[in-house]
């Protein structure tokens, strides 16, 4: 079984939601989120593991898959505990979305994917904002914009560099 | 075409015309607190706009504020009340902005098929940006960074880009952007660099690029010369007005006043939570969550342009992404010291002191509500495009979105800024009135003609807290009201602080020492007004304090009015009888002073006190060589006060070398220059004077001169110009040297000289010569582009 690229993206912004939706009810249904979140997480790596036995992946996708697996932990663990962070550093000087950043450098680095991603990227970064200053959560708030600002400078400079490009006068 | 521009601009004329429910103008109120400027006493305020101000002594600081302070003045002319002008200020402030992003964006979208629509959602848009909540009141900065865009963006497809050069130079003298503060001018002047360097990237023209820009500099430069040499040299005179503390200063609890407080998340909506609004007001604002919500639908609109640019041209796409960049650029810097890369931008504040100017950032965020407000509304007219097909939801979705943004802004359309909240009753109310006393005492006050200062009490830090009722916190409101000059910081932030006497005096007069009477004398301090509703003292017990010492006068709930006996005053200026000369530090001058006899100070005495500390590398100059004691022979001298910069002394019987102390705060930049008296004209000791004190005549008779008097006179060596009275002028006057040389002396049967004058701050003739300048700048260039013109038709008719 091959995972296709846009597949992959549905379950990205699948457990994104998830978070989101934890995030903005964290009342009472919190723990049960944070359950599936893990499950989901659990699952998506015993389905990676028997895969791998069966022989169904390539080496590449492979290695894709491993670091989708990766990169959904770490943000889930930072995302989920960066205010314990915050105040375990007792300052407010270290943002995770740099980090975020620079993970997510790597995920367009490896698939490279269309430039219109970067643009939804940045937007639900920035939608995230309102809804995390919602749930109170207001330092990952500040993580969603700082990730917001890189991805969009990041647009700009692409299309910068298309402008340049274009001989049009 | 044009009659589509006109009807535009007519409307957002009447739009405007909103802020006239921001004032209530049946009881005269106004807006003032924090850090609102706006001049109290119109036409008495126009001191203000010298390089030197009497206050505090006399600091070195350039006001901000020339265009406002003309304007407001202006207006009282006309007759209108405070109520009035502040209307008409924050109006021009408004519509000129709002006009300016109409201006930008119809440049911008030049090839854009909606470009007038876009122009005129933006500029409403702008108009009421949420941005504005974190700005001064009617901030300046906010009507000319669009215009200024615009006329640059203009003139970079322009044949006649002089003209546009010529425009943006005026528009940023216009704008107020000489401030001691470079945060005006780097908002102002950072989107040119910025579209200039862009640009050069996208379109490759470097070269006709750079020219224009340079081409910007320089009339940015001419025609606010005035401000800029005037400045430059105080500066270069001056180290204190260079920031040179080690560390940072103004931060509380080791934070910067941004941290944790402009964190980026609230600066993406364009404002902090610090608003300026009564409380319960802003609560509801801050903890609605449809508000929430709507606050970041405009950030949400303008990174949505984005999705819209595809089949554009590259003008369009290239003003996108500009604007893109600009919105960003500025969020990041106006989130200053907070997370991404918070302690990078702390790091280079504490490493350069200098840049501690940008200590609060908050207010940068204006460049991004330019860039927001006219995305948006590109991205609101391309919504409408697109659902072409359905005209109803063509309509409805585009207004539903305006709708919610102007939700977003109504603090602003509904006038929260001009509100203020009474503790007592907790009701609202429409600006704020200043005490009819603090008028009525001016009026007293200004009825005494004679040069002397004004101490206020308690002494403030640069604000001022008072118990009324709404409470005031801001800048202190008896200086603009007040005429004559006043005493009344502690310390400053700009300017060479010799606060230190000022701090001894206060101390003094609360501890009911009377050797106050002495130093207050030693100021030229005549009257003390207590503010009786000042946070942090007890009014009953300060006054009763006061009184020990000093005559009270006159009293109100606000003020109490104290008079110094005129036995220990010491005039303006004077020749001194008595020099001492102390070896200890100046902080000691009420032990000093303590040790002297009575009868030494309370006397016709004059004396002055020279610390060799103060004056270290003239411990060889006169007087400090010697006591000076000429109670006989001292020579008479009569002086006015022209402005706060020019003062004509006329000196009578002068034989030996004297002593001449001004009691203003000592900067080298006062000079002394002779004047010229043609020989002949006998100069008589007024017998009609206006106000004697121990021995000099203040004379408002004399003659104030022409504007370039100090321009053509000789200016007298100073190389024993000291610090006298621990901060004070002074300097010494060799009639022998001078009126050798001099045909400007008038020469007495006993070999005595009459001579006359002018004791001078230099920086303000610099900032007169950029006045000339910058005038001549526009009337050449205005010559220029005429001739061009008419050698254009007539080569066109020709061919």
């Amino acid at each position: 079984m091959r995972i296709s690229k846009s597949g992959i993206f549905k379950f990205f912004f699948l457990l994104l939601t998830i978070f989101l939706v934890e995030k903005v009810f964290s009342s009472k249904i919190v723990f049960l989120m944070q359950i599936t979140y893990i499950l989901l997480l659990f699952l998506f790596f015993t389905f990676i593991m028997s895969s791998v036995k069966q022989r169904k992946f390539s080496r590449t996708d492979l290695f894709k898959n491993i670091f989708i697996f990766n990169v959904l932990s770490a943000t889930f663990i930072l995302l989920l505990y960066s205010p314990k962070f915050q105040i375990l550093l007792g300052t407010q000087k270290s943002n995770n979305g740099t980090i975020l950043f620079i993970i997510y450098l790597f995920f367009i680095y490896i698939f490279k994917p269309q430039k219109e991603l970067n643009i939804y990227a940045g937007i639900i970064s920035l939608f995230l904002i309102p809804v995390c200053q919602l749930a109170k959560f207001t330092y990952t708030a500040q993580v969603f914009a700082s990730l917001a600002l890189m991805i969009f400078l990041l647009v700009i400079l692409q299309l910068s560099k298309e402008l340049y490009a274009r001989k049009e006068v | 075409m044009r009659k589509a521009h006109y009807i535009s601009i007519l409307f957002i004329l009447l739009t405007g015309l909103i802020f006239l429910f921001w004032f209530d103008f049946k009881h005269n109120l106004i807006a003032i607190g924090w850090d609102i400027i706006i001049p109290l006493n119109p036409v008495s305020n126009l001191k203000y706009l010298y390089t030197w101000t009497d206050l505090n002594n006399g600091i070195v600081i350039l006001s901000s504020l020339h265009f406002i302070f003309l304007l407001y003045a202006f207006l009282q002319k006309l007759g209108l009340s405070l109520t009035s002008s502040q209307f008409i200020h924050t109006y021009l402030i408004h519509t000129i902005g709002a006009l300016g992003m109409y201006y930008l964006a119809v440049t911008a979208f030049k090839d854009h098929p909606r470009k007038k629509i876009i122009a005129i959602l933006s500029s409403i848009l702008y108009m009421f940006s949420p941005a504005m909540f974190n700005m001064y009141f009617a901030y300046s900065s906010f009507a000319f960074i669009p215009l200024i865009l615009g006329l640059f963006t203009d003139g970079l497809s322009k044949k006649n880009g002089i003209f546009y050069a010529m425009a943006i130079g005026i528009v940023f003298a216009a704008g107020n952007l000489p401030d001691p503060n470079p945060r005006p001018f780097l908002i102002t002047l950072a989107p040119l660099i910025l579209f200039a360097f862009f640009t050069m990237v996208i379109s490759g023209k470097v070269k006709k690029i750079l020219i224009f820009l340079l081409t910007v500099f320089i009339y940015i430069f001419l025609i606010n010369c005035w401000y800029f040499l005037g400045f430059l040299l105080t500066a270069l005179q001056n180290n204190n007005l260079m920031a040179t503390a080690e560390n940072i200063i103004y931060t509380y609890g080791g934070k910067l006043p941004d941290q944790d407080y402009s964190t980026i998340d609230r600066m993406f909506r364009l404002f902090n939570d610090g608003l300026n609004m009564p409380t319960p007001l802003l609560k509801t604002y801050l903890s609605n969550w449809l508000i929430n919500l709507t606050n970041y639908l405009l950030p949400l609109l303008v990174f949505s342009s984005l999705f819209f640019i595809k089949n554009k041209s590259k003008n369009i796409v290239g003003k996108i992404v500009f604007f893109l960049l600009l919105g960003l650029l500025f969020i990041f810097l106006s989130k200053s010291s907070n997370a991404p890369f918070g302690n990078l931008y702390r790091l280079v504040l504490e490493r350069i002191p200098v840049l501690r100017a940008f200590r609060t950032t908050a207010y940068l965020i204006l460049c991004t509500a330019v860039s927001y407000s006219i995305l948006a509304a590109y991205t609101i007219v391309e919504i409408k495009e697109n659902l072409k097909k359905n005209p109803f939801l063509s309509l409805l979705i585009p207004v539903s979105l305006v709708i919610l943004l102007l939700v977003n802004s109504y603090p602003l359309l509904m006038g929260y800024p001009t509100l203020y909240e009474f503790y007592s009753n907790k009701n609202l109310q429409r600006g704020r009135k200043i005490p009819e006393s603090y008028y009525a005492f001016e009026k007293y006050l200004k009825s005494d003609e004679s040069d002397v200062k004004i101490l206020s009490l308690p002494l403030t830090f640069g604000y001022e807290a008072l118990k009324s009722d709404p409470n005031y916190y801001g800048i202190p409101l008896l200086p603009l009201i007040i005429s004559k000059p006043l005493i009344g910081t502690r310390n400053f932030d700009f300017g060479n602080s010799n606060a230190a006497l000022t701090e001894i005096l206060e101390a003094e007069i609360i501890t009911a020492n009377s050797v106050a009477k002495n130093i207050a004398g030693m100021t030229n301090v005549k009257y003390l007004l207590l503010k009786r509703d000042a946070s942090g003292i007890d009014p009953e017990y300060s006054e009763n304090v006061i009184s020990m010492n000093f005559k009270k006068l006159l009293k109100s709930d606000e003020l109490v009015l104290f008079q110094n006996s005129n036995e220990f005053l010491l005039p303006h200026f004077y020749i001194p009888r008595e020099t001492f000369i102390s070896d200890s530090p100046p902080i000691e001058i009420p032990e000093i002073l303590n040790s002297l006899e009575t009868s030494i100070i309370r006397s016709e005495n004059r004396i002055a006190i020279y610390f060799s500390k103060q004056n270290k590398g003239f411990t060889r100059n006169f007087p400090l060589t010697a006591k000076w004691n000429k109670k006989d022979t001292s020579p008479q001298l009569e002086f006015k006060k022209i402005n706060p910069t020019k003062y004509r002394v006329r000196i009578h019987n002068a034989l030996n070398p004297f002593p001449l102390v001004f009691l203003e705060s000592f900067h080298p930049g006062w000079g002394i220059y002779l004047s010229d008296i043609k020989a002949g004209n006998k100069l008589i000791l007024a017998d009609l004077f206006s106000e004697k004190i121990k021995g000099s005549v203040q004379n408002d008779n004399l003659p104030d001169g022409n504007f370039f008097e100090p321009w053509f006179y000789k200016k007298l060596a100073q190389t024993d110009h000291l610090l006298v009275n621990s901060f004070a002028n002074s300097w010494t006057i060799k009639p022998d040297k001078i009126c050798t040389s001099s045909s400007s002396c008038i020469k007495n049967a006993d070999n005595s000289y009459d001579f006359e004058l002018l004791i001078f701050f230099e920086p303000q003739k610099l900032a007169d010569l950029g006045y000339f300048v910058s005038l001549i700048t526009i009337l050449i260039t205005i010559l220029f582009l005429i001739i061009r013109q008419i050698f254009t038709i007539n080569f066109n008719r020709k061919t």
